[in-house]
């Protein structure tokens, strides 16, 4: 008696396994849920990356211009570490201190497949030269984004028209 | 006998658990944006829509622009609206002003059933008719949107 309860346990138990195996395996071949995720994860990395690459001190300009790179990918990332020394050059002659901070974005086109995304984000950038006075600006922003081995980077960035 | 039941029952439930944590960390939430692509591009081009037709207009057809958001505000959005509008419209009158937006861009930054927000690039651009040279604005907008009786609908409109 009791070995027969414990064999439908045991049948009941691989069955119950088996059922949340497939479900598993429904949830990792789901395409939709795959944009869902990638959208979180692309918001996530890329808000931080833009306010990176947003972000300038005179005084540490060589390795914020090195944060800006690493948070880059592709073509944009090579101009940026080709440029490396105009940046910091540029940074420390007109004594440039940028802030910045991430407003809001959106995502608009994602593709887990092929890695790539583009959002929208609105940044308030607060920059001042030469020890004057801070202007603030808000800055409209359509980004590109690709997946690199190690996370979402940064892969363009354009102006919307501000 | 009985303990290899007792192992087998053991190593199948412990493969649920593993499972479900596993399906569980893969679900992308209640946020349907983009993962409803369908779903996603209607609300995108409802609101799109909604939003040129409140803020453009024409000096000579102000009662068009009023019967538009009569038509797609409802909520905080009706009372946030008048109190720009009212302003907008004595101007427009008195400077014969023909404005025109265009959405520039729009992404859905979360569907959850009946509510959405988004964030929208606008363009404007003013004419006015007495001459003077036509003058172009941009705008950051954050909306959230209301479906009602099957229509999305602009409930708070906040410029960014």
């Amino acid at each position: 008696m009791k070995q027969r309860l414990l064999v439908v346990a045991a049948v009941v138990s691989v069955l119950a396994a088996a059922f949340s195996g497939w479900s598993w395996w429904r949830a990792a071949a789901d395409d939709s849920a795959a944009r869902g995720r990638a959208r979180d994860a692309v918001l996530a990395a890329a808000g931080p990356q833009l306010v990176t690459l947003n972000t300038i001190d005179y005084r540490t300009a060589a390795a914020d211009v090195d944060r800006w790179i690493a948070a880059t990918t592709g073509q944009y990332g090579k101009d940026l570490a080709g440029d490396r020394q105009l940046q910091i050059d540029r940074a420390v002659a007109a004594r440039t201190v940028s802030s910045a901070s991430l407003v809001q974005a959106a995502v608009t086109e994602i593709d887990p497949s092929r890695g790539a995304a583009r959002l929208l984000a609105v940044l308030d950038v607060r920059v001042s030269t030469a020890g004057g006075a801070v202007a603030p600006r808000m800055n409209r922003l359509t980004v590109d984004a690709t997946r690199s081995p190690d996370g979402w980077r940064i892969a363009g960035v354009q102006a919307a028209g501000s | 006998m009985t303990r290899v039941l007792a192992v087998v029952i053991a190593l199948a439930l412990g493969c649920t658990a593993w499972f479900a944590i596993e399906t569980a960390s893969l679900s992308p939430g209640d946020n349907a944006a983009l993962v409803d692509t369908a779903a996603t591009a209607s609300v995108a081009s409802e609101v799109s829509d909604a939003v040129k037709a409140v803020f453009s207009y024409d000096y000579a057809n102000l009662a068009r622009t009023e019967r538009a958001a009569a038509d797609v505000l409802t909520g905080d959005a009706v009372r946030q609206y008048q109190a720009q509008f009212a302003s907008a419209r004595t101007r427009a009158a008195a400077e014969k002003l023909v404005r025109t937006t265009t959405v520039r861009a729009v992404g859905v930054r979360s569907l959850r059933g009946d509510e959405a927000s988004l964030l929208l690039f606008l363009d404007q651009q003013t004419v006015a008719q007495g001459g003077g040279a036509p003058s172009s604005s941009v705008a950051q907008l954050a909306v959230t949107a209301k479906r009602v009786d099957g229509r999305w609908k602009l409930a708070t409109l906040t410029a960014l």
